[in-house]
């Protein structure tokens, strides 16, 4: 899975550790999602489209490998 | 410092006093004063250095709990492997083991395992991969 958080991130001009306080988890989770190598729950996952005003289709990209 | 660090040390001091307390008034003797005492200095110990590593911020959330689960999980797979190996030694007479080493045994694995799994899931990040 990628995302595009780090992208809608830095559009909106916030730091890891802001977008982790908006959204009520850790920077170390941002980290993770940003580098794809954590896959979030559906509610954090919609918490940051919200807080990135933005929504699951644009920031969670999947491929095909990805729904085997 | 957040109210749960506050509320941390301040039981950490109480425990502390009452060790002191039992020490002192003969209440309890032997080990009893020395726990209460340890006690609460591990705590203390552990929210001073909780607040310098995360101060007012999240310390917890959906992955680190759920990586905590997975490192306890793991860890009580491997004590249960470890529980059937030490009963197959004791068993098989190829040593004899008393309650107490095999209690010490177990409470050595259960505690460093799930630090050791915790720690390794922590830096590779992926807790949830199919």
């Amino acid at each position: 899975m990628k995302t595009r958080i780090k992208e809608f991130r830095a559009r909106h001009d916030l730091t890891q550790q802001d977008l982790a306080d908006k959204v009520g988890a850790t920077r170390m989770t941002i980290v993770f999602l940003e580098k794809g190598t954590y896959n979030p729950s559906l509610k954090l996952a919609k918490k940051i489209a919200v807080a990135l005003k933005s929504n699951l289709d644009e920031l969670f990209i999947f491929e095909k490998n990805d729904l085997k | 410092m957040k109210k749960d660090y506050t509320v941390t040390i301040i039981a950490g001091i109480l425990l502390i006093f009452l060790g002191i307390f039992f020490q002192v008034s003969d209440l309890a003797r032997g080990m009893i004063p020395l726990i209460f005492m340890n006690a609460g200095t591990i705590l203390i110990v552990i929210a001073v250095i909780s607040h310098n590593r995360y101060g007012a911020g999240i310390t917890q959330d959906e992955r680190t709990r759920a990586l905590g689960a997975r490192a306890l999980s793991n860890s009580w797979l491997l004590t249960f492997v470890l529980v059937n190996v030490l009963f197959w030694i004791d068993y098989t007479k190829v040593l004899t083991l008393s309650a107490s080493h095999i209690l010490g045994i177990l409470l050595f694995t259960m505690t460093l395992s799930a630090g050791i799994i915790q720690s390794i899931l922590k830096k590779r990040g992926i807790i949830n991969e199919d």
